[in-house]
């Protein structure tokens, strides 16, 4: 178990990671400071061309418009922090430990899971925002609105896969550690 | 099978007095390094490799078997 290692690398990897995780939780952030001042609500549907503008919206209303980001953002944060402590641990020479493998699994669970809470959300939101819209257009099509927030977000499955994928090499390795130690 | 589940001993503390060969001087003639020899020698290794179990076996003039045995 050995030394600090400082390869620009590293230091890279934890720049990216700490620019997404401080931006989950701007986002989160910005978010809460948004439902609690702002008068009028604004979403975005994903498969709509114009956005809703909805004036003096319930609290309610706000607050499950401004959800599927607040589900974003922690995602991103948990992630980023996950992976942040699992390359400080590669930089101090402990590779294969079965806390990495297990940070891994726990980032493609992490990931997974807000994905699609992200997406159910979204389309809960989207759906309650149409009908409080003035003129109360959208429908209930639930998969509808779920689909069109889930496919954008599809790319991040591959992230998590590749994840999982390292969690398995990760305790292949830490395995082959055991394996080697005791060995003259 | 648990890793440490064994009853193989090494003889090299026996073999090295028999010789009046040291540790370190084993080492410099096998190229295996002072502790891999010592974890050997104390019986705290789990496994030993073809190669090394070649070069004490050459340094000493004896025969594997002569060098672990079944405790």
């Amino acid at each position: 178990m050995g030394t600090y290692r400082r390869s620009p690398g590293f230091f890279f990897a934890r720049g990216l990671l700490g620019v997404c995780g401080m931006s989950g939780v701007l986002a989160v952030l910005f978010k809460v400071i948004d439902v609690a001042t702002a008068d009028s609500l604004h979403r975005e549907i994903r498969s709509r061309a114009r956005g809703v503008e909805i004036e003096h919206p319930s609290l309610g209303l706000s607050v499950l418009d401004a959800a599927p980001t607040v589900v974003g953002g922690l995602t991103m944060a948990a992630v980023a922090w996950l992976l942040l402590i699992v390359v400080i641990d590669i930089q101090r020479g402990q590779v294969f430990d079965d806390k990495a493998a297990r940070r891994l699994r726990t980032s493609a669970l992490v990931i997974t899971v807000g994905i699609l809470a992200h997406a159910l959300i979204a389309a809960w939101a989207d759906i309650a925002v149409l009908k409080a819209a003035p003129r109360g257009r959208g429908g209930n099509d639930y998969s509808y609105y779920f689909v069109g927030a889930v496919l954008p977000a599809a790319p991040w499955f591959l992230v998590a896969a590749l994840l999982a994928v390292f969690a398995h090499a990760f305790r292949e390795g830490l395995r082959l550690v055991q394996d080697s130690d005791g060995l003259v | 099978m648990p890793a440490d589940d064994h009853r193989v001993i090494t003889r090299l503390e026996a073999l090295l007095d028999e010789r009046g060969m040291t540790l370190a001087a084993l080492a410099d003639a096998t190229g295996v390094t002072v502790v891999n020899l010592s974890v050997l020698k104390n019986n705290r290794a789990k496994a030993i490799r073809f190669s090394t179990l070649t070069a004490i076996c050459d340094a000493l003039a004896c025969e594997p078997g002569d060098v672990l045995v079944l405790g």
